[in-house]
């Protein structure tokens, strides 16, 4: 499975962003062109970003994309 | 997957969902006026399908223009191939019933054509995705 930081990452940006509108789900949706409820869904994890969304988010955030994803092997319990 | 399409505000949908129906009413009206052989008034599935129509075109326009991104595509991926296998086993089932009760010949072959259609529609699809 696939785990993300992207909840925690977002809500650190919006305290520390001077407008924190843009980092709001609403805000970052508008920027990555997708809907609201996509990034509901990605936060909770029901939801896999495809690899050019990631990519997107990844550059949103000015971060690589293995410090916002993580991939978890099921079997191994990595 | 970006979205290409603008935003409709909120104005525009309610614009859009009143003055769309409206003017194929209209249309309708002016082509009963035009056409002296069709029954006034209009029957009413012909209403309903005057008014119904064009409002799922709308919805098809603001799900295209607002809510349209790759998860919503992947969702009404899934929400399309349910529709899929109910038809796929609605059909067969009421061919069934249909030829027990004694349906006509072209009803029964109308629900095969169908049902066949449906299946290679399906096949060829799969076929052209897979390939390309």
């Amino acid at each position: 499975m696939i785990a993300n930081k992207l909840k925690d990452l977002r809500e650190k940006m919006m305290k520390q962003s001077v407008r924190s509108e843009d980092w709001t789900q609403e805000g970052l949706a508008k920027r990555l062109g997708v809907t609201r409820q996509t990034i509901i869904s990605m936060e909770k994890g029901t939801y896999n970003p495809s690899l050019v969304l990631a990519f997107k988010i990844a550059h949103e955030f000015g971060m690589a994309i293995e410090d916002i994803f993580e991939y978890r092997d099921e079997k191994n319990g990595e | 997957m970006e979205n290409k399409l603008p935003q409709l505000s909120n104005r525009s949908i309610v614009a859009l969902l009143i003055t769309i129906p409206v003017a194929c009413l209209l249309a309708l009206i002016v082509t009963i006026i035009i056409i002296p052989t069709m029954s006034w008034p209009p029957d009413p599935p012909l209403i309903a399908a005057t008014i119904v129509g064009p409002i799922i075109i709308v919805g098809f326009m603001i799900y295209g223009a607002n809510l349209r991104d790759e998860r919503t595509v992947q969702v009404s991926d899934k929400a399309a191939r349910n529709g899929f296998m109910f038809i796929l086993y609605v059909i067969p089932i009421l061919l069934v019933v249909l030829s027990v009760t004694g349906a006509s010949f072209e009803t029964l072959m109308v629900l095969l054509i169908l049902v066949l259609g449906v299946i290679a529609v399906a096949g060829i699809s799969a076929f052209y995705y897979y390939h390309r």
